[in-house]
């Protein structure tokens, strides 16, 4: 598995420069921004957390799962390694806006937890519905879903900040709020490895 | 012990079947898969390493059933080259190493670094930016370097000029020089397959015509160049395939079908083949 990794990350090492700079003037934006820093803080990590997607991108390109096939890996730890990839790059992500946030003066803050739990929650949907989308389909495919499960993030967010009567992200709310959604997300995702693995032997076995 | 055993084996797409394939490398030896484009070599190696399900059959490799758990555990002895390397292309040979140190138990780094050196291959350049000489010469290395016992070779040899093959087969016959190492390789080259192995199975459509050890199907077979009238005087189930011509024809015979006062001319392992592929090509 780690050589898994090891090969992503080498992979995805152009990107992951550009990706670190893109999130560096997110940041700088957002501690600029007093009023949507929340709301732009969120996309750090939302933001590198795409890169599996990447990842999967490349491997389609060089036909790296041929090669895979007939080295000593199981299916289970070639689709976890993207899962785990993503949460990588999520905690990657997740310490870019720490350092934002302290920098900010605002790491300790109710508002702070919730942009967390709401970027977490967004990580985990948008992982779990293009992974095994890209998985069985193709990247490109998987691309134009991501596009679809972005739309209907937002209209997910926009409905549950409704029920929960907050109207701006920015507004503290603390972690509370988001213990169950992040409870069903946190299962969709479990749900989601189990596909991916199925899809991906049922790819591999045409 | 032999390295593989298959028996029985079947597959069958929408328009090719492979049929009750039974075929055994000894271990210690070097077996070549003949055959044309898609008479089924890429998927008997697909199902040897057992990456497509299969309608029959059973393989055992290095005595391990391959649809059993334990064989990902044998994939450490087994080192796989297919017909094109398939490694990330922005990854570097440096990179490579660390990527499959990660992946083998006995990946040796040393050993990997000198079969670049042996291939002139640059270090920290992109895989991307390799030829195709350049980029199977890395994924022979990488086969190399886990201290296999099994080579698994798809056309790995296809497409690189002469003198390249050459300096290749030398390697692949340096490692069969340990009595515990055995090769599997599937070529069109049929005189790469000629130079290198000591038992030739061609498949046809899908079908094992034969499988001998080479040297004595060189021995079985000639080649016979007579006129339509001396031909007449050749028995029938001697003549294994016939090419004819403006002359008579060219006969690939039965040795020890034919009469001693025939001039048989020695048959090469491609006069061989070519005369057999004719032959159920017709049949």
């Amino acid at each position: 598995m780690t050589g898994l990794l090891l090969k992503d990350i080498c992979t995805l090492k152009k990107q992951l420069r550009l990706y670190f700079l893109i999130c560096l003037i997110i940041a700088v934006v957002a501690g600029w921004n007093a009023e949507a820093s929340g709301f732009i803080s969120v996309y750090i990590p939302v933001f590198i957390s795409v890169l599996p997607g990447t990842a999967l991108a490349y491997d389609e390109q060089s036909k790296w799962d041929t090669m895979a096939a007939m080295m000593p890996y199981s299916v289970r730890e070639l689709v976890l390694s993207k899962y785990i990839l993503g949460l990588l790059c999520f905690i990657a992500g997740g310490l870019l806006l720490c350092v934002q946030r302290l920098v900010a003066g605002t790491l300790f803050t109710a508002e702070t937890a919730s942009v967390f739990c709401t970027a977490l929650i967004t990580v985990l949907l948008l992982q779990a519905l293009t992974l095994p989308m890209s998985i069985r389909f193709g990247v490109e495919k998987g691309r134009v879903l991501l596009l679809a499960v972005v739309a209907l993030g937002v209209v997910i967010l926009v409905g549950f900040e409704k029920i929960q009567g907050v109207s701006e992200l920015e507004v503290a709310s603390g972690a509370a709020p988001f213990l169950i959604p992040l409870l069903a997300v946190a299962l969709l995702y479990l749900v989601s490895i189990a596909a991916s693995i199925r899809f991906y032997r049922k790819r591999h076995s045409a | 012990m032999n390295a593989i055993e298959i028996a029985g084996l079947s597959k069958h797409y929408s328009g090719f079947s492979l049929q009750n394939l039974d075929l055994t490398l000894p271990q210690g030896a070097i077996l070549g898969l003949a055959g044309e484009n898609g008479a089924g070599k890429s998927t008997t190696i697909r199902l040897i390493m057992n990456v497509m399900p299969r309608d029959g059959g059973t393989v055992r490799v290095l005595g391990t059933d391959n649809q059993s758990p334990e064989f990902r555990a044998v994939k450490e002895d087994i080192g796989v080259v297919l017909d094109e390397a398939f490694f990330p292309l922005s990854l570097t040979p440096k990179e490579v190493d660390r990527v499959l140190r990660s992946a083998y138990r006995r990946w040796d780094s040393e050993t990997f670094f000198a079969y670049l050196d042996r291939f002139s291959l640059p270090v920290n350049k992109a895989f991307q930016t390799f030829s195709r000489g350049m980029k199977m010469k890395l994924a022979i290395a990488a086969a190399l370097s886990h201290d296999p016992k099994l080579l698994i070779l798809d056309e790995a040899t296809s497409g690189l000029d002469p003198m390249v093959r050459d300096e290749i087969l030398d390697i692949f016959n340096e490692f069969t020089r340990d009595e515990n190492h055995s090769i599997l390789i599937s070529s069109h080259i049929i005189s790469d397959l000629e130079k290198l192995c000591d038992y030739i199975a061609f498949l046809h459509q899908g079908r094992l015509v034969l499988c001998e050890e080479k040297d004595q199907l060189m021995e079985e077979y000639a080649i016979l160049k007579l006129t339509a009238r001396e031909l007449e005087a050749v028995p029938p189930e001697a003549i294994q395939g016939r090419r004819d011509n403006a002359y008579g024809a060219e006969v690939l015979v039965r040795r020890e079908l034919v009469s001693p006062g025939f001039r048989a001319e020695h048959a090469t392992l491609e006069d061989i083949i070519l005369f057999l592929a004719r032959k159920e090509g017709r049949s």
